[in-house]
Parts: structure tokens; C-alpha cells; sequence
């Protein structure tokens, strides 16, 4: 998960360097590179989200008997909660970050 | 998910020791029947678990898969129960040569090797948690 999140942000900087010259390259990037990371962090809310679904469908699954399973509901609902731990503290980070910046004497 | 690679192979584990102990489940309580549904004799079944490459991993790290559950070729026990209406005209009735003894020791194995993948389970999940916590304890 940690790769796959590094690889759109670099992606975008790459790509946002090729479209445009060198200087307004830099400031592209300068005003890419944020939001890049914040939609990074959507994506995977999305994908977590995803996954939450699903693991909600499996718990009524279970709870209705169709499935036949135990350990596999239950390792499901941990990858989730894991899942959401990673964006969670990613998200903790870019706000960490962002309060740094804000607290600069200017 | 890369990350949870690991998690998929122990709960292939799982999944695996769950069948054994469906089948040893299955022959126990059938210990004694003397006609199955198809009209022939129960045969105690076995899983026969084969392993498969995990997809993306490093090198040649396989998980567990049940290829299938196939009855045994054990001999029939003949117990005398004259009067039963499965008797045959020396008293002897059939019944599927489960061996009670060696199932329970397979069902302290199942049981153990369950226990087995289910700390893998644990230790995996505690240390990805551990992961987690980098950097957010200054």
C-alpha cells in the first residue's frame, strides 16, 4: 500500500514537469504537489471505504448464515481496520505537516 | 495488497485445517452408520491438500488449497448384532472401518495446527499495527 501511494504523487510531478517549461513547471508542482497527496489520500479512503462495504456485506453474510467461514470474516474485518489505520495516519502526517507550516513565524 | 499477503496465506492455513476437521467430524459421527445415502457403506473420507504459488510473492512461498476429499480405502468393521436389520445371516452387521482412536489424535492435530496459523494471524497483524505506530510516539 505504502509503494502504490508514492507512485501517483511521483507520477504527477513527473508528468506536471513535462507538460510545461521549466519555470512554470516548479511553480505547477509547487501548487500540484499537495493536492496530489490529498487526492493519494482519497483514493485510498475510497478503497477503504470499498473494502468497509464489503466487509459489512460479509458480516451480514455471516450473520445470515451464508456463509461458512468464520476466519475468513474476521481476518477481512482486520485487513479493513488496518486498511483505514494506514490512511488515518497518513492523514495525521499531512495535517502534522500542515500545522508545522501554519505555526511559521512569517 | 502486498501487505496483507501473509494474512491471505495464514487464512488459506485455516481454511485447510477447518476441511480436516469437517472430515474428521464427518467420520466420527458416522462411525456407526450402516447404510449411507447412495446405499452403499460410509467409506471414512480424507482431505488431500495440495499447495499453490502465492501470486506476486517473493520466490516460491506457496499456500495451502484443498484439492479434494476422497474416502478411504479402509476394510469395513463387522460388529455381531444379531436382530439388526442390517444383519447379514451370521449376525454381523457392517459398519465403515472408522478408527476412532487415530481420529482424535488427527483432531489434536487439527486443532493445533489451527492454533499454529492463527498466532501467524496475530503476530502479522501485531506487527503491521507496529508499523503503523512509526513516527506518531514523539
Amino acid at each position: 500500500m505504502t509503494v502504490t501511494s508514492i507512485v501517483p504523487v511521483s507520477v504527477a510531478n513527473i508528468s506536471a514537469s513535462q507538460m510545461s517549461s521549466n519555470e512554470i513547471a516548479s511553480t505547477q508542482i509547487a501548487g500540484a504537489a499537495p493536492n496530489a497527496i490529498f487526492d493519494t489520500l482519497l483514493d485510498h479512503l475510497q478503497n477503504v471505504n470499498t473494502q468497509l462495504v464489503n466487509t459489512d456485506k460479509a458480516v451480514q453474510q455471516l450473520a445470515s448464515g451464508e456463509t461458512d467461514n468464520l476466519h475468513q470474516v474476521m481476518i477481512s474485518m482486520e485487513q479493513t481496520r488496518l486498511a483505514f489505520d494506514l490512511v488515518l495516519q497518513v492523514r495525521n502526517k499531512v495535517m502534522d505537516a500542515y500545522q508545522e507550516i501554519m505555526r511559521m513565524q512569517v | 495488497m502486498s501487505m496483507f499477503r501473509v494474512l491471505d496465506i495464514s487464512s488459506a492455513g485455516l481454511s485447510v485445517e477447518q476441511a480436516r476437521l469437517e472430515a474428521a467430524s464427518s467420520n466420527l459421527a458416522n462411525a456407526n452408520t450402516t447404510r449411507s445415502a447412495s446405499g452403499a457403506m460410509y467409506q471414512p473420507v480424507t482431505v488431500v491438500v495440495g499447495s499453490q504459488v502465492v501470486e506476486r510473492a517473493l520466490g516460491m512461498i506457496q499456500k495451502p488449497v484443498v484439492v479434494d476429499v476422497v474416502p478411504t480405502n479402509a476394510e469395513p468393521r463387522m460388529v455381531y448384532e444379531p436382530g439388526h436389520p442390517d444383519a447379514n445371516e451370521k449376525g454381523f452387521v457392517t459398519k465403515p472401518g472408522v478408527d476412532t482412536l487415530s481420529t482424535m489424535m488427527d483432531l489434536m492435530s487439527i486443532s493445533r495446527s489451527y492454533e499454529a496459523n492463527l498466532r501467524v494471524f496475530d503476530i502479522t497483524r501485531t506487527l503491521l499495527q507496529k508499523t503503523l505506530e512509526v513516527g506518531s510516539r514523539s
